[in-house]
């Protein structure tokens, strides 16, 4: 047994052991859907970043960024990052102030419409399953290249590991897992990097080195990045199109949104935004960084989503390639064990009226719901059929084209009614998977600002707007409106403005920071050697 | 120089993120407290 297959097992036994352990506190249905609502910041930050980071960062992002893109990357997780801090202040913090249990629910709620709500769930639950799969798949087949074991059993194993904490624990498991993961990819990819600079021939040499060799690909130093044969045009609206598409995912998806339910309060909404958006920006780049030195130690990885897997087995240290191997699937998991409770809390609270006879009811129900929900998933995995496959290429961001409008709208817009915030959603689901179809399976491309996620946006906007023109307000959803902007007074404590705008500055001071780096060891020697 | 604008942009995105972020929450802070006082 090699040690990557040991270091794989006690990983998964230690997320087993902890994530259960945490169901011990587990006493009601508000502990299971939203950890009791009592979550601090440092787990808020941990389940944020955990869930949003997943094998596809690890193995896809940074091959592409081997590739020739990381000026791409920085770019997009540059504007992806700016919602982690509008989601909470214009979003989340409120559908935390009304202590919903679900996203879909809030939605409901709002509108006093069960018809959204169950919209709203029936969305979730489909593309957060085909995201759940996809995240399954790819942790999957981590294992079976670190391990050398089946793929159904690598299957089996990743299955057992976030079902059986995520049955039992629910979001109080889940969060506390997401955090220790985060840590532990957090850390090991901070211990790796010097191993692989110095082998490159070290950080401060990493640009000059790159300009002097001929193995580089094609404008990797340039702003715009390897053109692919395109326009610099083409390059830059890419960039921005889809950076702007990810600030919306993050502010308003319910598998980062929802993490605003679990805060203990709406501060800590926004320092762990703050937080979230500085690992985004600062430690992703960290991360591009050892990706784009390993063309200087081996320009040939193929294929190319493996280029951290050949770093950890080939230059690191065993036991620190261990540890980041570990942590990359640490990564999947915690995204696949956020995506699971998501998608059954849906399951149960959203799409079908359950009434049940005490709370403790409820929560069994929901644990059962859970577990034949992941059950369904890793049956699907198994099978992968063709529709799920093609559905998990865009689950992450078109749920985003369905609720964005319409969960800004609900919270500043006394306008928008029920009729529109159906509407809206429906065509906005409706219009990204037929724009996505057209685009994949036709000869028409569709990109920038006709992207399939701006088709769903513009759609969804129209929805609302033509909705709301053809009916009125009711009284219930004004009375929620208004409920809904008066501040509670535990949150009126001035020691936590003070506090939230400390995160501010530290959020400012990273901006100088990397601007600063960015300039003395990148534009400078590029613009010396041009 | 494409090199030097979207470094400071990057830097400056941040900044302005930030800078937002702390002028909204001031403000928010200031109308809450007009507010017990009058």
């Amino acid at each position: 047994m090699s040690i990557y297959t040991i270091g794989v097992i006690i990983s998964i036994i230690a997320y087993i052991i902890i994530g259960n352990y945490a169901g011990k506190s587990v006493k009601d249905v508000d502990d299971y859907y939203v950890s009791g609502r009592n979550a601090p910041t440092i787990l808020i930050t941990g389940t944020l970043f955990a869930s949003m980071l997943s094998t596809n960062g690890f193995m896809g992002d940074t091959g592409w960024t081997y590739t020739g893109h990381i000026t791409a990357m920085i770019m997009i997780n540059s504007l992806c990052a700016a919602g982690y801090i509008f989601g909470p202040l214009f979003f989340g913090r409120y559908i935390r102030r009304v202590e919903a249990i679900t996203m879909p629910q809030y939605f409901g709620d709002r509108f006093n419409s069960k018809r959204i709500q169950q919209l709203a769930g029936i969305t979730t639950i489909i593309s957060m399953t085909a995201y759940l799969l996809a995240v399954l798949q790819g942790t999957t087949l981590l294992m079976k290249e670190l391990t050398g074991m089946s793929l159904l059993t690598c299957l089996l194993i990743s299955w057992v590991c976030f079902t059986s904490f995520t049955f039992y624990s629910g979001s109080s498991g889940v969060i506390l897992t997401d955090t220790i993961m985060f840590l532990i990819f957090l850390g090991a990819t901070i211990i790796a990097g010097p191993f692989v600079f110095k082998e490159a021939g070290g950080l401060s040499n990493l640009i000059p080195n790159l300009l002097a060799s001929p193995d580089a690909p094609s404008n990797i130093l340039a702003y715009h990045g390897n053109l692919d044969g395109g326009t610099i045009f083409d390059a830059m609206s890419y960039m921005i199109t889809i950076g702007l598409v990810w600030l919306v995912t993050v502010s308003v998806s319910p598998w980062q949104a929802s993490r605003n339910l679990m805060a203990k309060n709406e501060h800590v909404t926004f320092r762990s935004g703050v937080l979230a958006a500085i690992c985004t920006i600062l430690f992703l780049t960290f991360l591009y960084l050892i990706a784009i030195s390993m063309i200087l130690i081996n320009p040939n990885i193929d294929p190319v989503e493996n280029v951290m897997i050949w770093a950890s087995f080939n230059i690191m240290p065993k036991i620190v390639g261990v540890l980041v191997l570990t942590g990359i699937m640490a990564a999947g998991l915690s995204s696949a064990s956020t995506f699971l409770s998501v998608t059954g809390f849906s399951a149960t609270n959203d799409v079908y009226d359950f009434k049940f006879k005490s709370d403790k009811q409820q929560l069994w129900f929901s644990r059962w719901v859970m577990l034949g929900i992941s059950f369904i998933a890793l049956v699907l995995a198994y099978f992968n059929p063709p529709a799920i496959r093609i559905i998990s290429w865009f689950a992450s961001t078109i749920i985003a084209a369905s609720w964005g409008p319409v969960a800004f709208a609900s919270v500043w817009s006394k306008k928008i009614t029920e009729r529109g915030a159906f509407w809206g959603m429906l065509l906005g689901f409706l219009g990204q998977l037929g724009a996505e179809t057209v685009t994949r399976f036709t000869s028409i491309s569709l990109s920038g600002f006709f992207h399939p996620f701006f088709i769903g946006i513009y759609l969804n906007l129209l929805g609302i707007y033509f909705g709301s023109k053809t009916s009125t307000v009711t009284s219930e959803e004004i009375a929620y409106y208004e409920k809904m902007h008066v501040i509670p007074e535990t949150e009126l404590d001035p020691k936590d403005y003070k506090r939230d705008k400390l995160y501010g500055r530290i959020l400012i001071t990273s901006g100088v920071f990397i601007s600063a780096l960015m300039i003395i060891y990148w534009v400078i020697p590029y613009m010396n050697a041009a | 120089m494409g090199e030097l604008i979207f470094a400071l942009f990057i830097g400056a995105w941040m900044v302005f993120v930030g800078v937002f972020m702390n002028v909204y929450l001031s403000k928010e802070e200031k109308r809450v407290i007009d507010r017990k006082t009058s």
